[in-house]
């Protein structure tokens, strides 16, 4: 995925500081329900809390994601890794 | 009477709903909103009176120039400084402590010196002193905290030596709200011939600050935290250690003149005190909001404010220790806390909480809080942080603390 085409669903990704890096991304409003559908179909879904989180498996990695468009990312080396493997549930 | 309804008036981004809520705000610790009064005098000093201070000799520089000292004034009123000249204008809190480092600890420190400071402090207060230390080779050493976050005095005691030359603290934990004696820690350092920094970033925006009554020689705190905007920031020095200390950051406007000698070289002689550390064209518009905002502050109250925080706080500490599930951290004790309370909720993430939260329209704070020695010296990876001020009501603690106990049933 180009950088452009990922600049399209992405607003913002946070790294928490710590040594066991936590990566929050924040979903563009405007195309959220598009990248929401697209990461859903992509991830394995392990558990649904309510409707409004997803706690989804992709590749070893645990990543939850909630309706309002936030993506926590736990455990990743760097924002790097998480925005790589972002790119791949993205496509 | 202080009243919180009436001052909720005053803030309109708190009529915004977020995902169809009312908004909640309890993330002050990191940033106050600000009110109608701080959002029209930057509005009308941009309307009115901008351009550059000092030097001008038009009519728009003199008045952007007064109202830029009488900024001054009103800081050195508020926290009861002898003058403007010990009043220096930074971009922040962080800006304010580097200040303190490049401008006297850089000069007065050498290999065989100790800087003491404490596991409680933020980033901010630790990461400065690192970095000198490395260019330097003082030492850095860091005071104990007791199981409840609190500071132990007694391992602050047994770090001071006849090295010690500095001694910097924080007044109030931006995690557990713990207030720090400063008064005791001022005679402590000053006994041992020790400077002392304090970081008021938690405190000055929350309660009333003497800094003669505390014998402080240095306070660092920001404005954005106090209802003023964003990119200002003071540092408070008693007035002879400003005359003693080289500049930080050079430039125009801090300098009286700069003569060049073909023998000589170039020869430098500073401006008076305060400016001499305050290079380059400064935040006006910034620094008559903050004016704005203290006397907003004044006109409430700083033991009002007090109050009002302590409410709040001995409220939310109720509810949230009727339920088992929730791990609060820092004193239990109201006089000995500021208004922030850090927690997490048994296994649950703490962003996942902030997460939860937001999506009811509830702004908390979640992660270390740029103080990741203090989680470590508590055992944690991270908490939740609730904050409160002026404008937060006991209605919005009890619907914070029903949201909680949704997320928990959902989870």
């Amino acid at each position: 995925m180009s950088d452009e085409e990922f600049k399209k669903y992405v607003s913002h990704v946070e790294e928490a500081c710590g040594e066991e890096k936590d990566i929050i991304v924040m979903l563009k409003y405007d195309t959220k329900d598009e990248a929401i559908n697209k990461i859903l179909k992509r991830g394995k879904i392990v558990k649904s809390i309510a409707n409004v989180v997803y706690e989804l498996s992709y590749d070893d990695k645990v990543l939850r994601l909630y309706n309002t468009g936030n993506i926590l990312m736990k455990k990743f080396k760097d924002r790097k890794e998480a925005e790589e493997v972002l790119k791949q549930l993205l496509i | 009477m202080f009243d919180p309804y009436s001052v909720r008036k005053d803030f309109p981004i708190l009529e915004r709903k977020v995902n169809g809520h009312d908004i909640i705000y309890f993330d002050n610790a990191a940033t106050s909103q600000k009110p109608l009064q701080v959002i029209d005098a930057v509005k009308n000093f941009y309307k009115k009176y901008n351009a550059n201070v000092h030097r001008g000799l038009h009519k728009l520089s003199q008045e952007a120039s007064e109202l830029y000292e009488d900024a001054h004034f009103e800081v050195a009123k508020f926290i009861n400084a002898n003058s403007i000249e010990e009043i220096v204008f930074t971009k922040n809190t962080t800006e304010a402590i580097n200040l303190i480092a490049y401008s006297w600890a850089l000069h007065k420190l050498g290999e065989e010196d100790e800087v003491l400071t404490t596991l409680m402090e933020h980033h901010s207060n630790i990461v400065p002193w690192e970095i000198l230390s490395k260019i330097k080779g003082f030492k850095v050493k860091y005071a104990d905290i007791k199981e409840d976050g609190a500071l132990d005095y007694e391992s602050l005691e047994n770090l001071v030596t006849q090295k010690t030359k500095l001694i910097t603290v924080t007044h109030a934990s931006n995690v557990t709200g713990a207030i720090n004696d400063i008064s005791k820690i001022a005679k402590l350092a000053h006994e041992n011939n020790a400077v002392l920094v304090v970081d008021g970033a938690q405190s000055v925006p929350h309660m009333p600050l003497d800094v003669k009554r505390l014998d402080l020689d240095f306070l660092a705190f920001s404005g954005h935290k106090m209802l003023a905007p964003t990119g200002i920031g003071v540092l408070y020095a008693k007035r002879e250690l400003l005359e003693n200390m080289e500049p930080f950051i050079g430039g125009g406007d801090m300098i009286r003149s700069v003569k060049y000698d073909k023998v000589k070289g170039c020869m430098i002689e500073w401006h008076t005190l305060p400016w001499k550390f305050e290079a380059g064209t400064p935040n006006v518009g910034s620094a008559i909001g903050l004016a704005e905002a203290i006397r907003y502050l004044n006109k409430l109250g700083m033991e009002n404010v007090q109050q009002h925080e302590r409410q709040l706080t001995q409220y939310a500490l109720k509810l949230l220790q009727e339920d088992n599930n929730i791990s609060i951290y820092g004193p239990k004790n109201v006089s000995t806390k500021c208004g922030i309370v850090s927690f997490n909720i048994k296994g649950m993430d703490y962003h996942d909480v902030a997460l939860f939260l937001d999506d009811f329209g509830i702004m908390v704070r979640s992660g270390y809080h740029c103080a990741e020695p203090l989680h470590q010296r508590l055992g944690l990876n991270g908490s939740v942080r609730a904050s409160f001020y002026i404008y937060n009501t006991k209605e919005e603690i009890e619907r914070f603390v029903e949201t909680l106990k949704e997320i928990e049933n959902v989870r």
